[in-house]
């Protein structure tokens, strides 16, 4: 689906891209903080475009949802559960049973019930960044941006963070939007990737496709994941395969040696 | 080597059975653990914001000993998301801190940090404000700096450049520094690395073969720098014989 913002004029550039649906989409470059104020100013003031047609209220709401950064900037009530139903109130949304959408919403992301009466700066680290996407889950979007994900995080629980948000594409359908600074990140995990550069889109397309564009991004000064510019040196001498796993190139390695 | 630093047993909130360090004066050394092993409590312990009753000597007297100000002279602790800027440019701030004059010569030396030092605090950006902060830490402490995660705020190569200032102040200044980390990105610019696993330092010694310990440290819950992780792979594989950091390098010794 395409993403448009109505507001956005940079030097006569209109800012739009696609987002596709079902896969992970990762968006980076530099002032990647114009693209998440946009997402989240523009979402308040209701003028995101999303395939040609404006959403506004509560069509917004269920379409896109906002994970920030920092779980300080979501968060104003003490216990999980308060705060779950602080957000229900906050979107307009009444479910019949309250908590049950609790427990649905805690479940899908790997969390069990008995985080409701916890005190949420007592929660580990990841379990804190589940319950920011859990409490996004509540208003059911399509498509869920999260603002660097795994900044604050260790390899073991950035792991688990990718694991549920690859049940949420593959179980639930949901497109997501990884928004970050990482290349290895978003080479590794994104199967759409979209290089914003200079006020405008540099690149669109296959994650895998776009980071074979070492030159542009070389010319752009836009850092390259450590395994492809390891794989660029290599093909100098051996036609070495671009892979995204390091299991994968040893393997490709040790037939050409 | 005089010994600064020694922490003795080291018991708290059962985060760590019985964590013990010592460290020698200009030493530089990178403490590396996962999410919650308590990187930032022992930070607030050395910053006495936890007292308790442990066994910490500072230059050869329990911690608990010194006064406020003689601390304060002594050590100063670098929490990236808890400080307070209130000059209005960087320079204004590291004089109102009472800097050493001699150390703010020596950042003004450095043409990125008197950048930083110009700017006005207002308009300095996160990573800007966390270069002040180690710049204040630096140029107040007389014995050890330590520094609580920055690696969630810098990208790889700014991390690479943070640790080489530090080590290059542990050289100028004969300062001791501890840094907390998440990432092992830039560690291999340390003197020691630690590797915290479950209240036990799993791993300590130079950086260079503790990364080569791959499975621990993944176990650890840890991340092994791209080159590291592939040179340790292909060593395995008996398709290089050493550790190659450049890659460059390694592709000359597959295939040259």
């Amino acid at each position: 689906m395409e993403l448009a913002f109505k507001d956005y004029n940079y030097k006569n550039h209109k800012l739009s891209f696609t987002i596709k649906e079902k896969e992970i989409n990762g968006i980076t470059g530099n002032h990647l903080e114009e693209i998440i104020s946009m997402i989240r100013l523009q979402r308040d003031i209701h003028n995101i475009f999303v395939n040609k047609k404006e959403l506004k209220d509560k069509t917004l709401k269920a379409k896109i949802a906002f994970v920030r950064e920092r779980i300080e900037e979501s968060i104003h009530e003490q216990t999980v559960g308060d705060q779950m139903i602080e957000y229900l109130k906050r979107e307009d949304i009444y479910p019949k049973n309250v908590l049950k959408k609790l427990k649905d919403a805690l479940k899908i992301v790997g969390l069990k019930e008995d985080v409701l009466v916890r005190n949420i700066y007592s929660l580990s680290t990841s379990e804190q960044k589940l319950v920011q996407i859990s409490l996004e889950l509540l208003c059911n979007p399509e498509i869920i941006i999260l603002e660097e994900p795994m900044k604050v995080l260790d390899g073991k629980n950035q792991k688990k963070i990718m694991m549920v948000l690859k049940r949420l594409k593959e179980e639930y359908g949901k497109a997501i939007v990884i928004i970050s600074q990482d290349p290895e990140l978003l080479y590794q995990e994104t199967d759409h990737a979209i290089i914003y550069h200079n006020h405008q889109i540099l690149l669109e397309g296959k994650t895998t496709e776009i980071y074979q564009k070492t030159d542009i991004f070389r010319k752009n000064k836009l850092p390259l994941p450590e395994i492809i510019e390891f794989i660029e040196m290599a093909r100098k001498h051996q036609k070495i395969e671009y892979v995204r796993d390091i299991r994968d190139l040893i393997k490709d390695i040790y037939k050409h040696v | 080597m005089e010994v600064i630093l020694n922490i003795n047993d080291l018991q708290y909130n059962n985060l760590w059975d019985s964590l013990s360090l010592s460290l020698e004066k200009g030493c530089f050394i990178a403490i590396a653990g996962s999410n919650n092993s308590g990187k930032s409590t022992l930070c607030r312990i050395l910053d006495r914001k936890i007292i308790d009753n442990f066994n910490i000597n500072l230059k050869g007297k329990d911690i608990k000993d010194y006064s406020l100000e003689e601390y304060n002279h002594s050590v100063q602790v670098v929490y990236p998301n808890e400080c307070i800027l209130v000059e209005e440019t960087g320079e204004e701030e590291l004089i109102r801190r009472n800097c050493l004059e001699e150390r703010i010569e020596f950042f003004q030396k450095h043409k990125f940090l008197k950048t930083i030092l110009s700017k006005e605090i207002e308009k300095m950006t996160i990573q800007e404000k966390i270069w002040l902060q180690m710049m204040i830490a630096v140029g107040k402490a007389e014995d050890l700096v330590v520094i609580d995660s920055i690696d969630s705020y810098l990208d790889k190569e700014d991390l690479k450049e943070a640790y080489t200032f530090l080590k290059a102040c542990t050289k100028a200044f004969k300062i001791s520094m501890i840094i907390m980390t998440l990432s092992l990105e830039a560690t291999l610019l340390v003197d020691k690395l630690y590797i915290m696993k479950e209240g036990e330092m799993i791993l300590e010694g130079d950086p260079l073969t503790i990364l080569q310990k791959d499975n621990l440290i993944n176990k650890a819950g840890l991340k092994v720098p791209f080159m590291i992780d592939l040179s340790v792979k292909l060593r395995d594989y008996d398709l290089i014989k050493e550790i190659e950091l450049e890659k460059e390098k390694l592709v000359e010794a597959l295939w040259n």
